[in-house]
């Protein structure tokens, strides 16, 4: 339980952060739902950002044991080797999402120079990524008895 | 920004050699969920059950990445293109999905 609460905070911080990237589109007023979401100031989330993705994966760690003996047990008895596979690429995707934080907090350090803004950009995208692939396989994999009756 | 730049190193290596590890099935430890132990050796899975690498390719990726990031000289560090920070992973997310992929198609 406290594995997904962590989790939909970080989402909700890192998604924050990564839309504060999108160009202020004239589509919407300023007061706009998608002009306030964007406009944050994103260099408030990093540090947050960083310990929650930490305490993501030492929970994510101490659940691990569970999964190997109950639910990958559940998945090779039902014969569904895509559910493994997603799982597989999540383990992998939270390592390199973990060792990817220093460069992030690099990046994220007053003052924000234009020149690292790129950088800083597809860094804040790609743990973006990996913690919304995350999230939807987690959920996925704990839902999957319902799912296949 | 300079003062940190080794930072940029240790991100680039930390995937990298997480997926060294994962691919040649390297561990310097497992873990046995049934035992609820960790082994230096591989135990027989009738005994122990199956065992779980992931921890010990973290650790070997974090250990690896660390002790470079101190012994490559700052300078070089500093010399590295933000660029590469990012374009590294990317392409390190690419080989995984690839490597991946049997678990999809059969």
């Amino acid at each position: 339980m406290l594995h997904v609460l962590v989790a939909v905070t970080l989402l909700g911080s890192l998604t924050h952060q990564a839309f504060s990237f999108m160009r202020r589109t004239p589509r919407f007023s300023p007061n706009s739902i998608v002009n306030r979401y964007r406009s944050v100031h994103s260099p408030t989330f990093t540090n947050t950002i960083i310990v929650l993705f930490l305490l993501q994966i030492v929970l994510g760690g101490l659940l691990y044991p569970r999964y190997r003996l109950d639910v990958r047990s559940t998945l090779e008895d039902l014969q569904l080797r895509g559910a493994n596979g997603l799982f597989e690429i999540k383990e992998h995707f939270a390592a390199v999402g973990l060792g990817l934080l220093p460069a992030y907090w690099l990046f994220w350090q007053p003052p924000l120079l234009p020149e690292y803004a790129a950088t800083r950009k597809y860094l804040t995208w790609l743990l973006a990524s990996f913690v919304w692939w995350n999230f939807l396989v987690g959920e996925y994999l704990n839902n999957i008895k319902g799912l296949y009756p | 920004m300079d003062r940190f730049a080794r930072f940029k190193i240790f991100s680039m290596l930390f995937g990298i050699v997480y997926s060294v590890f994962f691919y040649f099935n390297w561990s310097l430890f497992q873990y046995y969920p049934a035992l609820q132990k960790f082994s230096r050796v591989n135990l027989p899975i009738s005994d122990a059950g199956p065992a779980i690498l992931w921890y010990a390719w973290i650790v070997a990726a974090f250990a690896i990445s660390l002790a470079a990031s101190l012994l490559i000289p700052r300078k070089w560090a500093e010399k590295i293109p933000p660029g590469w920070v990012w374009i590294a992973p990317v392409v390190l997310v690419l080989v995984i999905l690839y490597y991946e992929k049997h678990w999809f198609i059969r």
